[in-house]
């Protein structure tokens, strides 16, 4: 494991290894940082409403800050359970603005929750955009216009399909005063 | 990119204060939270909001009750009334009172971005309406730049200086204080005067709509580009392009423009073929930028860019010897303009003109000797027939220290000659201006005419 700066992805419970390992190589081509797996954590019940019948997503950006390693510059977290906010209905994921830690679920986004299960490839691209977009908010960047930046947000699972993995040109010019910033 | 749309979320519950923040963040707007109705009307007299979402159910003074007070204190703001299920009613209530919509909750992601775009356009169109109206007014009014003043004399002096190069130009000043009359006395003067001037009020558009506006676009770029059409930056091809209110401008605009002035083309929106940028860009601000840099809401690199030399415009309090000039300019126009016997303004009414601040600068003084010029009698301007106009109490002067005695001396003086400043001045022996600057410092005010 690097020492210092790299971005470490957490497994709660059962993410496919091949998900995670298509990630890695994508995150690179978008991240100037090593791109870390990290050992797996049971799914995250202490997240569960009872109510809802939901995982609540803050609970869990949380526990990834709370148990990063050391030298872990963002922490993104990836899950199967249905993830939701106080206010809103459900959430494809979840991040800090700017912060640490992301999560994504895998639990719309495979069409888990429909009778339409998607391929692999195509749940991958959309695991990739998703956790792409969530690491993007950890360094400051918002919700962009542009329907094709990977920063566009995307209610629908048809916008994730379109959209593109990577950031417009605005978009691209702000990660980098981010990172100018040392966010 | 949407920083200058704020938004307050006012819930008891901090746990929806926090997600709805969170949320709405993450799509770019600027944010404050209110844990109570209270807390809400604390927060709206520090600063304005352009969207509230607001808890219908609040210990304390309720959702709808804080609806009726904005009401009548706040009816530019859209207020979203959140609801639970089971009180609806409420939320019906609420809007029959004007609130603009309801949310209940919890809200469907995309709700909640969809219904606060929809409060910016219609607020952005009702804005455009006032600006585009007072383009119109300002027509034409070259003249307001009018100005004796050494403060003016320096400001004239350094267009004459500046116009020949190609620099940009940042022009700072108050509102009113004739920016545009500034850059457009810069085009006039400059090589490029044979070609256009093109303004642009930045901030009378949203940022989709400034894009186009400024690049132009190709039929079909977006769902309404039925037809081509050239942007402002086309339009200025050759000549000027004034920028005003730039410090408004949103994030990606700033990203775009520092482009253009990067690499002296551009393309329209949809466009694939590159287009020269021959222009000169003046931008005008009221905005303190360099403020606005630190809060991370404009690129030090496009001010840079912009500003390589700034003329500050003064306000008209700093060049109070100005206004006898502006006012009898204006006098003269009015009376033309509405057909009124008016030639003169009494020396009561030109000593309350120098007495004044003019918060709204020349333009503040064109209206207020318009508004004299039609409430006015006869063919002189009182002082009764200005807006600001007071009766004002009498002062007593006390003696003791050197100031006292002066300020005590010089309403004595003041008194003798019943105001007449020129006279006053004459006996004091000091200049017009000391004397009003003396009656400013000590906080000197006319006594009533009885």
């Amino acid at each position: 494991m690097p020492e210092d700066n790299f971005i470490g992805l957490r497994p709660y419970g059962q993410i496919d290894l091949d998900i995670l390992e298509v990630l890695v190589k994508e995150l690179r081509q978008l991240f100037p940082f090593p791109i870390v797996i990290l050992e797996a954590c049971a799914p995250p019940d202490f997240a569960y409403d009872r109510g809802r019948q939901q995982y609540l997503a803050k609970a869990i950006l949380n526990d990834l800050v709370k148990n990063a390693p050391q030298g872990c510059k963002r922490i993104a977290g990836l899950t199967d359970v249905d993830l939701f906010l106080p206010i809103l209905t459900f959430v494809y994921g979840e991040a800090m603005l700017p912060g640490q830690a992301a999560v994504v679920s895998t639990y719309r986004l495979s069409g888990k929750n429909s009778e339409n299960p998607v391929p692999f490839e195509m749940l991958a691209k959309r695991v990739v955009k998703e956790v792409v977009h969530e690491l993007g908010h950890t360094f400051n960047l918002v919700h962009c216009d542009n329907k094709d930046c990977v920063m566009s947000f995307a209610h629908e699972l048809d916008h994730i399909d379109k959209k593109a993995v990577r950031f417009c040109r605005y978009c691209s010019v702000l990660f980098s005063d981010a990172l100018g910033q040392g966010l | 990119m949407k920083k200058n749309i704020r938004v307050m979320v006012v819930d008891d519950e901090l746990i929806v204060r926090e997600s709805l923040s969170g949320w709405l963040k993450m799509d770019g707007y600027a944010v404050e939270t209110a844990a109570s109705a209270e807390d809400a009307l604390d927060l709206l007299k520090k600063q304005r909001f352009n969207v509230m979402f607001l808890d219908n159910k609040m210990p304390g003074m309720d959702g709808l009750e804080l609806l009726d007070r904005l009401k009548e204190e706040e009816p530019d703001m859209a207020v979203i009334m959140i609801t639970a299920y089971g009180s609806i009613d409420g939320a019906i209530k609420a809007m029959k009172n004007g609130a603009y919509d309801y949310l209940l909750k919890p809200f469907d992601p995309n709700e909640i971005g969809l219904l606060i775009q929809k409060v910016i356009d219609y607020q952005g169109l009702a804005e455009e309406n006032i600006i585009l109206k007072d383009q119109i007014r300002e027509k034409n009014r070259l003249e307001s730049l009018i100005g004796q003043s050494k403060a003016m004399q320096n400001v004239f002096n350094l267009i004459l200086d500046v116009a020949e190069a190609e620099s940009n130009i940042l022009i700072t000043g108050e509102t009113g204080t004739g920016k545009e009359l500034v850059a457009k006395a810069i085009h006039t003067q400059s090589p490029r005067a044979y070609g256009p001037f093109i303004a642009v009020n930045c901030g009378a558009f949203t940022e989709h709509l400034l894009e186009s506006e400024l690049f132009g676009h190709e039929k079909g770029a977006f769902t309404d580009a039925v037809f081509a059409k050239k942007g402002r930056f086309e339009l200025a091809q050759g000549g000027t392009l004034f920028l005003d209110e730039v410090g408004v401008i949103s994030m990606k605009m700033q990203i775009d423009l520092l482009r253009v002035l990067e690499e002296k083309s551009f393309y329209r929106v949809g466009g694939t073929q590159p287009i020269e940028a021959d222009f000169r860009i003046l931008s005008a601000t009221n905005r303190e930028l360099g403020q606005a840099i630190q809060e991370s809401i404009f690129r030090q690199d496009l001010y840079y860019r912009l500003n390589v030399i700034t003329i500050h415009v003064p306000p008209l309090r700093e060049r109070k010897e100005d206004i006898p000039l502006l006012a009898n300019h204006f006098l003269r126009r009015f009376a033309k303009d509405l057909n009124k016997p008016f030639d003169n303004i009494s020396r009561d009414a030109l000593d309350e003109m120098m007495l004044y601040d003019w918060p709204g600068n020349v333009r503040e003084l064109e209206n207020a000797i318009e508004r004299a010029v039609v409430v006015g009698r006869g063919r002189t301007i009182q002082a009764e027939n200005l807006p600001f106009y007071k009766e004002k109490p009498s002062y007593t002067p006390k003696d003791g220290t050197l100031k006292e005695v002066e300020k005590g001396h010089i309403i004595e003086v003041l008194e003798e000659t019943r105001w007449n400043i020129s006279k006053a001045a004459s006996t004091l022996g000091i200049d017009r201006v000391t004397l009003y600057n003396r009656i400013k410092k000590y906080g000197l005010k006319k006594p009533s005419d009885a």
